[in-house]
């Protein structure tokens, strides 16, 4: 049996959970600009009466009413986000503690926990992609002496906070450093994620676009000889994927592929073997 | 070089102002439109308002050093100007090597000095804040971290003071 949990910010409903058998599902029809303002909520039950929010050891929160007993219990990952899934794949849940010494760089005397709305999933996303990248590059490199080794790192992004996204590093056979692919941010201008090549020559920047990648959409002239011309930010960019800018400026991109991938690591550092 | 001349570069500085200001707001809306064909784009949004803000500090700077450069040029000239009747000094050859030296002279004077000869025309304190923005220009050109400006100096304080000296040379 399914039960509902509307998440409330003053009288308004913003999202309502849905726990079923298969997990709980995160409803709304918030966009993502809405889902930037972090919007807190509270959780209420069926009755409409609101529900605590507590945070136990074993990384677990659960709603609870009045008398203490818990009504629902979500799991947290390392991040702080709530195990829950849009089915838009946008948004995600993570607990914040409020109350009085909250604004500013006071810390809480006297606080309790609040739900924060955002676009979370994105971060998820984010990761998928970065792991399907350094999957490629492994393959990539597999026919070479070069070793490579996946090392937990944070990265702190203004709207989501700080989370966790593994980085990649690319190493000689006697196990020196030679570069390394560090992610940078899921929400870069103009992409969908970021991932930089780091040697000690130079860096090189791997973006991630959706299909054709954003389009620009311009109107020429006005009244009856008003053209409407649409055009892509970037020319290479066709399938979904990473890709290189080869520049900027001029708008251009091609798609990551092996031949590509290690003249960008021949240019970032000195490795002779490719 | 006339007051003119520091009124342009101020307004010039005034323009790249809104200029970043309009930048910064295509960076916080994402408008792909504007950013099209930028260093912007595949950037965070923390480190493109990043760079938007080490620009104008640059800005800043850069518009002392050629606000100062200005009013140097205009104080040499306007002591140059006021040190041609040297040359009707008799004998006549003499006088006019004499007003060729000082006029050449005069371009290897030190600002400190230049300012120095104003006391009792300009108020001493202008004369003071003039120098400290020629410290500050220094150090910008310089950066020599042995020798630190006594002041920050930003573009409009600067502009008002060295406006302000000039239009009273101008009047004399």
């Amino acid at each position: 049996m399914e039960k509902r949990f509307p998440l409330r910010q003053g009288d308004k409903v913003l999202a309502t959970l849905t726990a079923s058998k298969t997990g709980v599902t995160l409803n709304h029809d918030l966009t993502e600009d809405q889902l930037r303002m972090l919007p807190t909520v509270m959780p209420f039950d069926e009755s409409g009466t609101q529900l605590n929010v507590y945070q136990s050891e074993g990384k677990t929160v659960s709603f609870s009413d009045n008398t203490g007993l818990p009504q629902l219990k979500l799991g947290e990952d390392e991040d702080g986000f709530l195990n829950v899934r849009d089915t838009k794949e946008l948004a995600g849940l993570r607990i914040k503690l409020t109350g009085p010494g909250s604004v500013g760089n006071q810390p809480v005397n006297d606080g309790y926990l609040v739900l924060e709305l955002g676009p979370f999933e994105k971060i998820n996303t984010y990761r998928d992609r970065v792991g399907q990248l350094y999957e490629q590059v492994t393959t990539w490199l597999t026919s070479t002496s070069l070793k490579i080794k996946r090392r937990p790192t944070s990265i702190s992004e203004n709207v989501y906070g700080s989370y966790h996204a593994p980085l990649l590093e690319i190493c000689s056979a006697d196990g020196i450093k030679a570069a390394t692919l560090e992610p940078v941010g899921a929400s870069v201008i103009g992409a969908e994620g970021r991932v930089d090549l780091v040697g000690s020559r130079d860096r090189q920047s791997i973006l991630y676009f959706e299909a054709e990648g954003p389009r620009i959409n311009v109107t020429q002239g006005s009244g009856d000889s008003a053209a409407h011309i649409s055009h892509r930010l970037f020319k290479g960019v066709t399938v979904a994927g990473w890709y290189w800018l080869e520049d900027v400026r001029l708008g251009r991109a091609r798609q990551l592929e092996e031949g590509l991938f290690k003249d960008l690591l021949k240019g970032v550092a000195d490795i002779y073997e490719l | 070089m006339s007051s003119d001349s520091l009124n342009h570069l101020f307004a010039t500085y005034r323009r790249l102002g809104d200029c970043l200001k309009i930048a910064g707001r295509a960076v916080d809306t994402e408008n792909l439109r504007m950013l099209e064909g930028t260093e912007f784009v595949g950037q965070p949004k923390i480190q493109a308002a990043s760079w938007i803000q080490e620009t104008r500090k640059t800005v800043d700077d850069l518009s002392v050093v050629g606000l100062w450069a200005l009013f140097e040029r205009y104080v040499i000239e306007y002591t140059q100007e006021r040190a041609v009747p040297l040359g009707d000094t008799e004998p006549v050859d003499f006088g006019e090597r004499l007003h060729k030296k000082v006029e050449g002279e005069i371009e290897r004077w030190r600002a400190d000095e230049i300012l120095d000869l104003f006391k009792g025309v300009i108020k001493p304190d202008q004369i003071g804040i003039a120098k400290q923005i020629k410290e500050y220009r220094d150090w910008v050109a310089h950066r020599n971290p042995k020798r630190l400006p006594s002041a920050q100096t930003e573009p409009k304080s600067a502009y008002n003071i060295l406006f302000t000296i000039v239009d009273a040379l101008e009047r004399t």
